[in-house]
């Protein structure tokens, strides 16, 4: 520890800190290393302002069929939207795929049916209990596409059938809640 | 002793100072204009001041050199908005003052101290022979020890007490130039100072008296 005696002042203390400084051959590494950064930083920066302008270009080539598919489907979107499709279209393919009421068909159509025929009764496959309320089908004979008789009330689905049978046309009923009926020769609505 | 700080302290307004202005913004148009090899005339001026400075904050010369490279390469890259409204050695301060109160930031749970050669013909005669006729020790190692305590000392102290004692005792920057550095007011640059002051002398008290 040094000894007691002539007093140095706290600022004349720290100027000894500026005596701490590196040797002159320091500068010349410093410099040097300065420099290289230099460079790198304006060929970063020459690079990148230099392909600016391609890599826009290549941004634009490629998002462009993007861009037109999102208007699509953003239109397409909006459009279906504001008009979305009937309930009738949507039920109607649901009800047709159901195995079921081909199967009921057959059985009735396998007698002929001559106008005025009573109602015939047909049971309900359990299969049915989730096919919509109720719809109306109209099965008529291949050979004959439009008899004169024939007159649609509804805009009900058609089936063809090629059964020799089948003199007529058959409109049929199926109801969720109750038995098939079945008319011949007149298009109605039973079981509502 | 207080006539050797005003000489080496240069007044902000004084024509001195002015000229040197003048030459800073000349250098800096030009780079701006794209003469990069002007830039090299302003490393040339600030790289020992800017070393220096960065130096006494960290007391580690690895990192200063690092810190360095840094505060010109910002500086550099960013004297494209350089606008003049203050000086461009204030402005080149400030970007490395910056520098290194971020990077104490990051790294003040594992600093450490490394140490530059203390040339002994560059440190100011009068304390060399209060120091000789205080001890008996070798000049060399009483050099070595008050370094070692003198950038303990500074290590001690907050940040922007540091950053305060430095650019003005070692440096020789004015109040207002510390101030505008700072961005805080010559009110607290004078305060920092004074508690600054204060707290180094309890730490340096063996070799005060």
């Amino acid at each position: 520890m040094p000894q007691k005696s002539p007093r140095i002042s706290l600022e004349r203390l720290l100027k000894l800190k500026k005596a701490e400084r590196p040797d002159p051959a320091f500068w010349d590494h410093f410099q040097t290393e300065f420099r290289q950064r230099q460079l790198q930083t304006l060929m970063v920066r020459e690079t990148f302002w230099s392909r600016l302008p391609q890599l826009l270009l290549a941004r634009i080539r490629l998002l462009a069929p993007l861009s037109g598919l999102a208007v699509v489907l953003f239109v397409f979107l909006l459009n279906y939207r504001d008009n979305p499709p009937a309930q009738v279209d949507l039920l109607e393919p649901v009800a047709l795929a159901q195995p079921t009421p081909e199967i009921a068909i057959e059985h009735s159509v396998s007698e002929p049916a001559i106008p005025p025929q009573p109602r015939r009764e047909a049971v309900l496959n359990p299969a049915l209990s989730s096919a919509p309320a109720s719809f109306v089908v109209d099965v008529i004979p291949a050979k004959l596409p439009e008899t004169p008789t024939y007159t649609q009330e509804f805009p009900t689905p058609t089936i063809r059938s090629n059964s020799d049978s089948l003199a007529t046309y058959v409109s049929y009923t199926i109801s969720r809640d109750t038995p098939i009926y079945a008319s011949a020769g007149l298009s109605q609505r039973i079981g509502f | 002793m207080a006539p050797a700080r005003t000489i080496g302290r240069t007044l902000v307004g004084s024509p001195e100072v002015q000229t040197e202005r003048d030459v800073d913004l000349l250098l800096v148009r030009r780079v701006q204009s794209g003469d990069v090899a002007a830039f090299d005339d302003l490393v040339l001026k600030y790289r020992e001041r800017m070393f220096s400075v960065i130096y006494n904050l960290t007391s580690n010369k690895e990192d200063t050199y690092d810190l360095s490279q840094e505060t010109f390469i910002k500086a550099f890259q960013s004297i494209g908005r350089f606008k003049a409204k203050s000086s461009f050695f204030t402005w080149l301060y400030r970007i490395a003052v910056n520098t290194t109160l971020t990077h104490l930031k990051k790294n003040r749970f594992r600093s450490f101290l490394s140490f530059e050669t203390l040339h002994e013909e560059a440190s100011p005669t009068d304390v060399l022979e209060a120091l000789s006729s205080k001890s008996s020790t070798e000049k060399p190692a009483l050099l070595k020890e008050l370094q070692y305590n003198l950038n303990e000392a500074l290590q001690t102290l907050s940040v922007k007490h540091r950053t305060v004692i430095v650019l003005f005792e070692i440096d020789d920057l004015s109040h207002q130039e510390i101030a505008e550095i700072m961005n805080c007011s010559v009110g607290t640059v004078r305060s920092r100072l004074h508690y600054a002051k204060k707290q180094l002398q309890a730490k340096l008290q063996d070799w005060l008296d």
